[in-house]
């Protein structure tokens, strides 16, 4: 193993990192804010990237303007799910978003399969070449794609610390009922949480669909790392979830160096496990 | 300003209001005194809406007129202008004062000028806040969290504020204070629901005050009639009046 | 007619059933006897304790993958292969127990479905210790309970149909002795009162692991029933999938009642084995009856019948 090895590896392992910090920190800000527990949030991912892909094969232009659409797609399902069957159940046990939520992701995993088939589509990268990054040659798109990604993991940063939805997003996850007491539209901010998680999904997969390719069950293959990645950077955790989002995207791209990508997946898991032994809490306080 | 009829409240199989009725009029300050356990919490906690009641009517006075609040979320309770300050204050802990000031005001969409007028009145009131403005909610002392859960509601121009025990746990002059502020939201005519256990300290600002008992009201009147009446005060708060006051 | 009577004439037809029907209907309610054994498991874990884990397929597969692996890989005999899967699963719940219990809340639910990931992904790409898809077959087609008493695991067969059915009832005494012994007592009060059985002074996170266990041995009985009924076991028993099935059965037949949830497994996979000889996208009905669960019978079935009767009441 050389150092451009290693070096090429970090790379992909911050590539990987963005992706896993979108899909997590949906899933962390949906549970931290409104104690829901998405197991559809992997397919939303999917769907991000399969929104690309019916995007590019309907005739829109340009991988830019296909991911854009993908993700309203998401957005506008994710919102439909939530006005819908979701409705109901929010403010239920844990339990009950559990089973909902698999069945609905039950049913879009089975709902693509059945439209698309079961074989896994591929996309051309809408950016081809190497960009030279000191002694490295780096592919460009993992480079925009990292770059897309820390974009706008930082907007949703500052859009939670800065916005007025952003406090009351805040304020919901401390105090739920004092936040109402005080007049704020509490449905109206879990609206925009969902909404908020959904869309991130979306971008995740619409970003990856260039890189893993296509297919039906890639929600469903990404949401263990997603819950690991969940897991250490705490419940509830936003900024937990994007340090332990590149953390696992680092051990997943380091480890494949030397192991099979099955074993880099235990190897997170061990980490999630060890961490559980001395901080059960997660890896950072709980910073709101 | 404020009507409740008949409030029934049900913890899992217990009935803890069993009836409850009272009212406010715009501008008074009047006082909710009982025991612990008598309800007294969980009566203003139904009000804003904290506690679905299974029973009974709450109304509002609003600029259209009486409104039945008794089935609405407690965010559009709050919105109508019913403001609430919780026993125990619930001041958001990782929020800086200002951004506790902010969750109820930000709703309210007021011009810059609209929103300095509104803090100001709530700095007129508590002058030592301007200066904690950056401070995490956390590291406030009792009396200051005290303040500012009283001003974030007070910035909401509310119709009627909902106060549970403010006196709870702070030194008595701080407990003064807190009853002069009282005082003045009743001058400023804001309608003040007080819930008491030191029935001494809110009968001194209150004009008029309920007693509580085994969840239902037992006894109500004037400030002057109450305090006069001490065989009854001494049913439903279970002390003698002498031994009711201030903590030492 | 009485409710004894009723009893009664069920176990009668119950016990009568394999020469009442084909052999192949009475392979299909061996396992899902098998089925409802597991359920029956789950429900000390959900339904007495409380506990809402989505890892109890992984104990059910991994207990008939432990005997199938001692038969196969290792050439042990029987009873030996059977203590190994029995001890692969208990190992398997302590391990994922001792560490969902370190986190809190919630976060009990995420671990025990990281871990259930975990194990089917392994599962799925270990296909030289696996199978696979195509599992691995049991050549086990008789078995000696004592000289004289054979049970025989060929398709359709009388004997195994009972011996599901002996071991479903053994479990059910055992589950009901557990739930009326002190340990069931204080599993409800977790269930009930968590800080409360905490302030009283019990180690909560030990009880917790204690009943994975218990449920988790049981479970691989299930495990290696349904697998010698059918002759082999795969991955799909092991499938996060089968874990979330089986929380909508112990819900469906009511979570605690030991029973309901037998019931209910029983019915609902006959159910889906029939869905799925009607069409390809049978999961789609699966994912469509999980949701609808939860939006129209939150409470089970019981609760449904709790509705219905009082309107009996009333017309009477």
């Amino acid at each position: 193993m050389t150092l451009e090895v290693f070096l090429l590896q970090l790379a992909n392992g911050l590539s990987f990192g963005v992706i896993f910090a979108l899909i997590a920190s949906g899933i962390t800000l949906m549970w931290g804010i409104m104690d829901f527990i998405n197991m559809a949030h992997g397919d939303l991912y999917m769907l991000g990237a399969y929104g690309v892909w019916l995007a590019l094969v309907v005739g829109v232009a340009s991988f830019w303007l296909a991911l854009p659409l993908a993700v309203l797609g998401v957005l506008a399902i994710g919102l439909l799910l939530r006005s819908t069957v979701l409705r109901p159940v929010f403010g239920r046990a844990p339990l009950q978003t559990l089973l909902a939520t698999y069945g609905i992701g039950l049913i879009l995993q089975q709902g693509v399969l059945a439209i698309f088939g079961p074989f896994s589509k591929e996309i051309a990268l809408p950016i081809s070449g190497q960009v030279a990054l000191g002694p490295l040659r780096y592919p460009a798109y993992r480079l925009v794609v990292i770059v897309i990604g820390l974009a706008l993991i930082a907007a949703a940063w500052l859009l939670i610390q800065r916005s007025t939805y952003g406090l009351w997003i805040r304020a919901v996850a401390q105090d739920r009922a004092m936040t109402a007491a005080l007049g704020v539209p509490v449905p109206r901010v879990y609206t925009i949480v969902f909404g908020l998680g959904s869309a991130l999904a979306g971008i995740g997969g619409a970003l990856a669909a260039p890189l893993f390719g296509i297919g039906p069950t890639m929600g469903a293959d990404i949401i263990l790392l997603a819950f690991i990645v969940v897991m250490i950077g705490g419940l509830g955790n936003y900024v937990g979830s994007v340090v332990g989002g590149v953390l696992i995207g680092e051990v997943i791209a380091v480890g494949s160096i030397w192991l099979q990508p099955t074993e880099a997946y235990l190897v997170a898991l061990g980490l999630l496990l060890l961490l559980l032994l001395f901080r059960p809490a997660g890896l950072l306080r709980a910073a709101r | 300003m404020l009507r409740v009829a008949d409030l029934h409240v049900f913890y899992g199989p217990g009935h803890v209001l069993r009836g409850v009725s009272l009212q406010v009029a715009a501008g008074e300050v009047v006082a909710l005194l009982g025991r612990n356990g008598a309800g007294k919490s969980t009566a203003l906690k139904a009000i804003i809406g904290l506690v679905p009641a299974s029973q009974g009517r709450v109304e509002l006075q609003t600029a259209e007129g009486w409104r039945d609040v008794t089935r609405l979320p407690p965010y559009e309770r709050a919105a109508l202008g019913i403001g609430y300050v919780p026993e125990e204050r619930r001041i958001f802990p990782y929020l800086t004062v200002l951004e506790n000031l902010r969750v109820g005001l930000d709703r309210l969409a007021l011009t810059p000028q609209a929103r300095r007028q509104a803090l100001g009145r709530a700095f007129e009131l508590f002058p030592a806040l301007p200066d904690l403005l950056d401070r995490p909610g956390r590291v406030l002392s009792g009396g200051q969290q005290q303040m500012l859960a009283v001003a974030r509601v007070l910035v909401l121009s509310p119709r009627i504020i909902l106060l549970d025990e403010p006196s709870q746990g702070l030194s008595p002059l701080l407990v003064d204070s807190v009853m002069d502020a009282v005082v003045r939201l009743g001058r400023e005519g804001i309608a003040v629901l007080l819930v008491e256990q030191n029935a001494l300290a809110a009968l001194d600002v209150c004009g008029r005050g309920y007693l509580m008992d085994k969840g239902t009201i037992a006894g109500g009147g004037t400030a002057a009639a109450l305090l006069a009446d001490a065989a009854a005060l001494e049913r439903t708060l279970g002390v003698s009046v002498a031994d009711v006051g201030p903590a030492p | 007619m009485t409710r004894a009577a009723l009893v009664v004439g069920v176990i009668a037809l119950g016990v009568a059933l394999p020469w009442l029907v084909s052999p192949y209907v009475t392979l299909t309610l061996t396992a899902a006897l098998a089925l409802g054994l597991f359920a029956l498991s789950y429900d000390l874990v959900l339904g007495v304790t409380g506990l809402v884990s989505v890892s109890h397929a992984t104990l059910f597969g991994v207990g008939a993958y432990g005997m199938a692996i001692g038969l196969t890989r290792l050439s042990a005999p029987f009873w030996p292969s059977v203590l190994l899967g029995i001890g692969a699963a208990a190992t398997m719940a302590w391990l994922i127990g001792f560490f969902a219990v370190r986190t809190s809340g919630p976060g009990f639910i995420i671990m025990t479905a990281i871990f259930a990931h975990a194990v089917e992904h392994i599962a799925n790409v270990w296909t030289s210790l696996t199978g696979g898809e195509n599992g691995i077959i049991l050549s086990v087609s008789r078995v000696t309970l004592v000289p004289g008493l054979d049970v025989r695991f060929t398709a359709g067969s009388a004997s195994a149909y009972y011996a599901v059915a002996v071991c479903l009832g053994l479990a059910f005494w055992l589950s009901r002795s557990i739930v009326g012994s002190r340990l069931g007592l204080i599993l409800r009060g977790i269930k009930g009162n968590e800080t409360r059985a905490l302030a009283l002074g019990y180690r909560v996170g030990v009880y917790k692991v204690a009943v994975n266990v218990i449920a988790g041995a049981i479970a691989a009985v299930g495990g290696m029933l349904y697998g010698l009924s059918q002759g082999f076991v795969s991955v799909d028993l092991l499938r996060v999938l089968l874990s979330i099935e089986v929380i909508v059965w112990t819900i469906l037949g009511g979570p605690g009642t030991l029973l309901g949830p037998v019931l209910a497994a029983v019915l609902m996979s006959l159910g889906i084995d029939y869905l799925r000889s009607l069409t390809h996208q049978y999961l789609i009905a699966v994912g469509a009856v999980t949701l609808l669960v939860v939006l129209v019978l939150p409470d089970g079935l019981g609760s449904l019948l709790e509705r219905v009767r009082p309107a009996r009441e009333a017309r009477s």
